[in-house]
């Protein structure tokens, strides 16, 4: 177990580094119950493969420490903590480090929205196509053929595919259910015996057809909630929980010192040297002293790095100096949402 | 070596029954398991001092922010109490689980004096992978396990320095509004909710596929569009939040009753607050409210759309803090109030004042006219349970 534990290697954080995620198309085989060997999704024109920035993530101690309890017990882990804190993107950058390149074999998303049912996470069935392909059976032999075939309108859901996919040397996939609090008042209880036994039945095929996690092979499932609403207690029994903290200056140094190495990638420098630490941690403080001056909410990670990504492209495309710029209040309004 | 199960304490365990007894949300007994679990199998080097313990047992037992403060005061008066009382000849510091109450379900094992070691929960079913079964050989498997009571004890040093008079836990006094609510705002919507949806069934927005597909197979063609039914909601709820001096300090009630009513589904929720009694305008007839959260919006009541299907719940203390009776406040509260009862007869008052403490004064003899509730659960549920459902 210990060798697919996040290991920090004595170090105060992890940091899971920028990479480019090959895309795939990935097909469920409902006759055998097993995924099909994944196909990397091409660029049409050019043939070549298309390629997904993930960027750089930095773990800090006590959340590696909380997914790595979450890894131990075998039980989702919930996210909590301001809008901007990377709870969504955790789910990733621990599927980057476990997965690499080939992390979207691994790695579902399942976004929930204001009306998405327990069951989508699961699969869907196309009612309509099958209405379709009986209504034109009597003309269509082909139509004909699938109408007699349920298994043929049958999409498999992210939560299926993290049920079945495969757990490469041991490591996990990865399942992220995004935001739960914006679904029904009813939707967590819903997801009860598919969290704790990691199946669901297929309710469209005969018999009694599961789709089931192999025993021992569960995926580790990240959950997100804005804490917009409450969450049933029998939901919360069956998670671990972790509410990501607002990061200290010491933190935000780190993140923006790595983030800016993206930044560097995605302007023409002109041969200007690299922004240094001083300035940066200046940047920081000036960050950390418009969060305490905020008025209505506090801006975030996410702003701060929106910050740091507009300073860099003034520095380097419109020569404007980067340690100068930290000063610009409109800017600063702008890039922080301190006026809304 | 023997293990006397009577007295077998596991790691935290002690603790694990405290916060049982006080958490917020029921903690199972699978929760201790998972964290147990955790322990074995975590590398485990960073958690140096009581803070980091306590960091790690919140990611197991504490599932809302809300009483984070509160978990952290139980964690160190836990112990602190058990510095105080602690003694390690006495069986009874941690009482030992009691086969008959059904606190036995999770075996465990206390720390052997012989070796120092603590072991884990046994398997229920008495057996381990080498299929010998023996609780003493379970036992040489567990040695290495980390003595969470004794690492405790090792950093107390560090939390003594924070308990500054004896036998008292330190407070921060950083008690978040909603830690004071005194109703669980999703349970009373729930009950709520089956009050104030209507009992009809509406046709939805979404087709129901499956019954169009059902009928194709059994008629061979399809007559109509099928629409998944629903839950029709002609009625909605409304809040009116008195806002005028006392109940300034029951603000917080404000913003958890629109939690509370948020979250009923499929309902429309209005919010309005008044200062004292809404003011009304004899010219037009009707009453101006105003809308939170935008700088100066009026509702006037004139313009409603409120049905006999309407919940209207009433926040205000009617002046019981005033400590005196206000002729003409009584009068206009009670025109308000049966201006309201003759829109819709689901009007509530909710007075965050104990009827018990009150003294000769406005809310008292208001309350003999008009029904009013404390915004607490026991009271609520009583609202709830009389109140008819809308039909």
């Amino acid at each position: 177990m210990q060798g697919h534990l996040l290991n920090l290697n004595q170090n105060e954080e992890l940091v899971v580094p920028q990479l480019k995620a090959r895309l795939y198309d990935l097909k469920y085989n409902f006759e055998d119950n097993t995924i099909e060997p994944p196909v990397s999704r091409k660029d049409p024109v050019s043939g070549e493969e298309i390629l997904k920035e993930i960027s750089a993530y930095i773990i800090s101690k006590p959340l590696v420490r909380a997914v790595n309890a979450a890894i131990v017990a075998d039980r989702p882990l919930l996210l909590k903590g301001e809008p901007g804190c990377g709870k969504t993107k955790l789910a990733r950058a621990v599927a980057a480090k476990y997965h690499g390149p080939e992390l979207y074999q691994y790695y579902f998303e399942w976004h929930v929205k204001s009306r998405s049912r327990a069951q989508e996470g699961g699969y869907t069935f196309d009612h309509l196509q099958r209405l379709r392909d009986t209504t034109v059976a009597q003309v269509d032999p082909e139509a004909r053929e699938r109408a007699a075939d349920p298994k043929q309108y049958l999409t498999l859901g992210p939560m299926g595919f993290a049920f079945r996919a495969e757990h490469k040397n041991g490591k996990k996939p990865i399942l992220l259910i995004d935001e739960i609090d914006k679904g029904d008042i009813d939707f967590p209880n819903d997801l009860l015996l598919e969290l704790d036994e990691m199946r669901f039945r297929i309710h469209e095929l005969p018999g009694e057809h599961f789709v089931a996690a192999p025993r021992g092979k569960r995926p580790l499932v990240f959950i997100t909630s804005n804490d917009e609403r409450e969450l049933p207690p029998a939901f919360l029994r069956r998670c671990l929980y972790y509410k990501i903290p607002p990061f200290g200056p010491d933190m935000l140094f780190k993140i923006a010192s790595t983030k800016i190495r993206e930044y560097y990638e995605e302007v023409e420098m002109k041969d200007k040297p690299e922004i240094t630490d001083d300035t940066l941690k200046k940047f920081v403080k000036a960050f950390d002293d418009a969060k305490k001056g905020a008025i209505a909410k506090a801006p975030s990670t996410s702003e701060l790095l929106d910050w740091l990504k507009l300073l860099t492209y003034r520095h380097y495309q419109e020569n404007v100096d980067f340690e100068k710029e930290i000063g610009n209040k409109e800017l600063q309004d702008i890039a922080l949402k301190l006026n809304t | 070596m023997t293990v006397d199960r009577q007295h077998m304490v596991g790691p935290l365990f002690g603790f694990f029954r405290f916060i049982r007894n006080k958490s917020h949300a029921p903690l199972s007994i699978d929760q201790y398991d998972a964290f147990v679990r955790a322990v074995y199998a975590m590398d485990l080097q960073d958690i140096q001092t009581a803070a980091d313990l306590m960091e790690l047992t919140k990611i197991f037992w504490l599932s809302d922010t809300r009483f984070q403060t509160q978990y952290e005061g139980y964690f160190r008066a836990f112990f602190q109490w058990e510095e105080l009382f602690a003694n390690g000849d006495d069986p009874d510091r941690v009482p030992p689980p009691d086969p008959e109450n059904g606190d036995s379900e999770e075996p465990v094992v206390k720390p052997d004096p012989a070796d120092g070691g603590i072991e884990g929960p046994q398997d229920p079913n008495g057996s381990d992978e080498n299929g010998s079964g023996s609780i003493e050989s379970e036992t040489v498997d567990q040695s290495q396990l980390v003595d969470f009571e004794l690492l405790i004890r090792e950093s107390q040093q560090g939390l003594e320095e924070e308990v500054p008079v004896s036998g008292m836990y330190a407070h921060d006094f950083n008690l978040s509004l909603q830690s004071l609510m005194p109703f669980n705002a999703r349970k009373v919507s729930q009950r709520l909710r089956r009050k104030v949806e209507t009992a009809e069934q509406v046709p939805s927005d979404r087709l129901d596929l499956r019954e169009m597909s059902r009928r194709y197979a059994t008629d061979g063609f399809l007559a109509e569009i099928i629409y998944e039914m629903a839950d029709a909601s002609h009625s909605n709820v409304v809040l009116l939040a008195d806002r005028f001096g006392s109940m300034y300090a029951h603000s917080y009630l404000e913003e958890h009753l629109r939690t509370c009513f948020r979250q009923i589904p499929h309902c429309t929720f209005e919010h309005y607050y008044f200062y004292n009694v809404p003011d009304y305008d004899a010219e037009k007839a009707h009453y101006c409210l105003t809308v939170p959260g935008k700088a100066v919006q009026t509702f006037y009541t004139s313009k409603h759309k409120w049905t006999d299907r309407t919940w209207i719940f009433i926040l205000s203390d009617a002046g019981a803090h005033s400590g005196m009776v206000n002729r003409p406040r009584m009068h206009a509260t009670l025109q308000f109030w049966h201006d309201l009862r003759a829109i819709t007869p689901h009007v509530y008052w909710i007075n965050p004042v104990p009827f018990e403490y009150l003294n000769d004064c406005t809310a008292k003899r208001l309350q003999l006219r008009i029904p009013m509730y404390h915004p607490d659960e026991a009271s609520l549920n009583q609202l709830i349970t009389a109140s008819k459902s809308v039909k």
